[in-house]
């Protein structure tokens, strides 16, 4: 009896610890890589680093912020209204989810590219192209990130009980005020859990980019671009990308933690 | 203050349909879950539509489904309730109260605010949040919240149901004081048979989404309109029987071969000899009688075949010895005692006439 | 911890990247081979297991760049045919191999797509607002394409005005030549740089741009065998892909020769 106890607790000691050590091990490799190589914190001052690191913190901003606009009015109306395809369109928002970012990378070249569905009218008609721009770098980012934040919101407005939007309104509340002042505050973690996924997702966006938007410093070379290009390369070769990937490593630490902070701060118990 | 309610939709599987008007007065809206209760209560609240209906406050019209009217909730002034309350849990009390309000930060915001929570009992909690407080003083700033706009009606769903009994006989209380001091209507939904005839000046039953019977306590509790609304009222007794005579306002029964006047009653006419009825009587209002006299009419001879005590009244089963139904009575602790009253012992029972209520006898009476 | 970092390195790349993660015996010879190269070398593996049946060859197509830093990683590599000589030199200034061959050589060519009126002619890459491809610096094409554009200014046939507007019409780096290919082929690129070998494969959606004789060059492929001690199977297989057999596989595909 007691030592089936102890057997049980060994067993689940040996598993955490197995997982720990696969865990922690590559980020050990690549610390211990960065410490030996004496070129490590100038490669990461380097332009191309910096360059590709402002770039990955702006496109996946503004991905983020557009997630956020086009995306919650949508996980409102998905959990609160019952409507005809319905989990149709549930299913949808999962698709990114499930499907390799290669995959949207291509999704994207056939609609938005210069032959594609919606992509060779808008060239006809405005003369916009949509490959080798920032803005590819963002619609590839949001489209493969975006569904996380949805996802999250989804869960958080049904998280809610509707008694207090139903009371909210007939103490006085339109509907923006309710979901403003009652339903806003009451999903606030989980949209914050959103926002955060989407956020770091958008940033280690690799594929799809890749794919639809190019690589190009500057433009459209963000930092997983920059980290395999430099990986590839004689003059960066396994050191820079070791550098640009401690670089990311950090900055996205940095700013999950940040958000934590942010998020125990004004946690309520309800 | 008045209101008039009329509505009817489908729900799920049956049909709702319900149709009431009061002043200002406290109507019970009692029947067992899924009755349709709450759903007149979304409905009078505009959180949903009839498919057919006419709702009217204080000559406000806020549903007309012929003239296409559907006030919104926010323009109806109904201060509602719900079982869990829905208090904001990121505001403080204030706040919760206050969130009614048009103008919430004004000088008047905050008196009105300092009013109700007077009003209320809950000065000194204006700063609190909700998690902080205790199951009563929550009711109370859900209540203080339903009443701070300019609210005409109070729609209060179950509001006490998750409380102690303790607490619920104290916000019962308080219930009955606030409707005195503000003279508001208020629906309240319950399905509490002993809260529902402390607080009702009027009774609304309803059952299968429908409302079966609406009318003052005293007359909905003594004289059910149907064998159904009987037994959701609590009725004991129920006598199957067949009308021997119908005379004046009085019915004269046959029932388990005993003979029963009843009434008077007001719908006496409308029954005719030969017709088979049901005669209710509630459990408290048969009597135990010392002298065993053998009367012709509403008497009989019954064993005590049960006596269980719930301290303060004792309920009991009779099995008749002779002609005349069993049937189950309640009786206080005190003439209990008095009569010595014992497992076995053999009784004459009577009914009183005027305790005798006759229905019709329905096809599908349960 | 830089022995432990090592190992479990190698085993991921072992598993990862070679697909294939058997023990080294005499009879598999594990081909590390720049993804240009891809189409003729499965053919030469064939034409290869076919007179030396004792030996099983296993491929890894990747860009030489990749390749190489996998090599200097001790991924599980016997030989390695890269597609110019700046990677083979990582190799070799590693200490991982001893004195390469060229076994042939793979001309820079300009593709456009073939319904597309943008670049019909050379010139036309400096065009403004042309989406002109090519892939980056450190891989081969993309090393041959920036020599080819020097070589045009040192001879005199374009100023650096020219380059200028081809470096502003530059909108990606690809990281591999098929990259490229695709671009130019989806039409999302104007024109592209590619090698004529992948030309050579492509269908009807691309046209050949004819380059200046100037920056028409070419890269060499050197091949090596990896390790102090090159296994036989790794012998044979360079001495193959040396012969005239492994050659007229090559000149099929697209290649020149050495």
């Amino acid at each position: 009896m007691i030592s089936g106890r102890i057997a049980g607790r060994t067993t689940v000691a040996l598993l955490v610890f197995a997982f720990a050590l696969f865990y922690v091990l590559p980020f050990a490799g690549l610390v211990e890589r960065a410490a030996e190589d004496g070129r490590t914190f100038e490669l990461m001052k380097s332009d191309v680093a910096l360059d590709a690191l402002r770039l990955s913190l702006i496109t996946s901003t503004v991905a983020t912020v557009l997630a956020i606009l086009l995306g919650t009015p949508v996980a409102h109306i998905i959990a609160r209204r019952q409507f005809r395809g319905r989990s149709l369109a549930n299913a949808l928002i999962d698709l990114p989810i499930i499907l390799p970012p290669t995959v949207a990378g291509v999704a994207l070249l056939t609609a938005f590219g210069r032959r594609g569905l919606v992509g060779e009218p808008i060239e006809d008609l405005l003369g916009i192209t949509f490959g080798f721009t920032t803005t590819a770098v963002v619609m590839a980012q949001l489209l493969v990130a975006g569904p996380f934040y949805v996802r999250a919101a989804i869960a958080g407005f049904e998280s809610v009980s509707p008694d207090y939007e139903r009371v909210a309104s007939t103490l006085g509340a339109g509907e923006w005020r309710t979901f403003r002042e009652v339903l806003l505050p009451l999903a606030r973690s989980n949209l914050l859990a959103g926002i955060v996924l989407c956020w770091t997702r958008a940033m280690g966006e690799l594929g799809a980019t890749l794919l639809f938007a190019g690589n190009l410093r500057g433009e459209t070379q963000t930092m997983p671009l920059a980290i395999l290009q430099a990986f590839e390369s004689r003059d960066l070769g396994l050191p820079g990308a070791i550098a640009l990937s401690l670089m990311l490593i950090t900055v996205a630490l940095v700013i999950l933690v940040a958000l934590r902070l942010v998020t125990h701060r004004s946690a309520y118990e309800l | 203050m008045s209101f008039s309610f009329d509505a009817s939709m489908h729900l799920g599987n049956f049909r709702y349909e319900a149709a009431f008007a009061a002043d200002s007065e406290l109507v019970v809206l009692f029947g067992h879950s899924g009755a349709g209760k709450s759903v007149t209560l979304q409905l009078f609240a505009g959180l949903m539509r009839p498919e057919r209906g006419h709702i009217q406050l204080n000559g406000r019209v806020l549903t007309d489904t012929t003239a296409r009217i559907h006030v919104r909730p926010p323009e109806r002034h109904v201060g509602y309730v719900v079982q869990e309350l829905a208090l904001f849990p990121h505001m403080d009390v204030r706040q919760n109260i206050a969130f009614a309000l048009d103008d919430r930060r004004g000088a008047a915001a905050r008196k009105r605010v300092d009013g109700l929570l007077e009003l209320l009992d809950l000065e000194g909690y204006g700063a609190r949040m909700p998690r902080s407080l205790s199951g009563g003083q929550r009711q109370r700033v859900a209540l203080a919240r339903a009443l701070a706009a300019a609210t005409e009606i109070l729609l209060l769903d179950e509001p006490f149901s998750a409380l102690d009994e303790s607490l619920r006989e104290g916000l019962r209380g308080e219930l009955l004081r606030l409707r005195r001091e503000l003279g508001l209507p208020v629906l309240f939904v319950t399905h509490d048979l002993r809260e529902a005839h402390l607080l009702a000046d009027r009774l609304a039953i309803f059952d299968e989404g429908k409302l079966l019977q609406f009318g003052l306590r005293d007359d909905v509790f003594r004289r059910p309109a149907s064998p159904r609304v009987a037994t959701l009222t609590g009725v004991a007794n129920l006598i199957p029987g067949r009308v021997l005579e119908a005379r004046e306002g009085r019915l004269l029964l046959e029932c388990a071969g005993m003979r029963l006047w009843c009434g008077p009653q007001p719908d006496a006419g409308c029954f005719r000899a030969g017709q088979a009825v049901v005669a209710a009587i509630r459990a408290e209002l048969v009597n135990f009688t010392r002298h065993g006299e053998d009367h012709e009419f509403n008497h009989l001879q019954a064993r005590v075949a049960e006596d269980l005590s719930y301290g303060a009244v004792h309920t009991i089963r009779l099995e008749a010895t002779g002609r005349g139904p069993d049937l189950r009575a309640e009786i206080a602790a005190r003439p209990h005692s008095v009569l010595g009253i014992k497992p076995g012992s053999v009784w004459t029972i009577e009914l009183p006439p005027e305790d005798v209520h006759v229905m019709a006898a329905e096809a599908n009476a349960s | 911890m830089k022995l432990i970092a090592a190992a479990l390195s190698a085993v991921l790349w072992a598993a990862a990247l070679s697909g294939c993660a058997t023990n080294s015996s005499d009879e598999d010879v594990t081909v590390y081979a720049a993804s240009s190269l891809t189409d003729a070398f499965v053919a030469i593996g064939e034409a290869f297991e076919e007179t030396n049946p004792q030996y099983r060859v296993h491929f890894n197509f990747a860009a030489s760049s990749e390749l190489a830093v996998q090599i200097n990683e001790r991924a599980p590599a016997d030989v390695f045919a890269s597609a110019n000589e700046a990677q083979m030199q990582v190799v070799l200034d590693a200490g991982n191999a001893g004195a390469p061959a060229v076994f042939t050589r793979n001309e820079l060519a300009l593709a456009a797509p073939a319904d597309s009126d943008v670049v019909t002619v050379f010139d036309d890459i400096a065009a403004p607002g042309a989406i002109i491809v090519a892939a980056a610096p450190d891989v081969p094409v993309g090393e041959l394409f920036h020599r080819a554009m020097d070589a045009l200014l040192t001879s005199g046939v374009r100023d650096q005005a020219f380059l200028d507007a081809v470096t502003a019409n530059l909108a990606s780096e690809e990281s591999n030549v098929r990259a490229v290919l695709t671009r130019v082929e989806l039409g999302e690129a104007d024109a592209g740089f590619i090698y004529a070998t992948d030309l050579a494969i492509a269908g009807d959606t691309v046209r050949r741009i004819l380059m200046p004789a100037e920056a028409r060059l070419s890269s060499a492929y050197p091949i090596v065998a990896i390790g102090d001690e090159p296994t036989e199977g790794a012998t044979a297989f360079i001495t193959f892909v040396l012969s005239g057999a492994g050659q007229a596989v090559l000149t099929s595909y697209g290649f020149s020769q050495p």
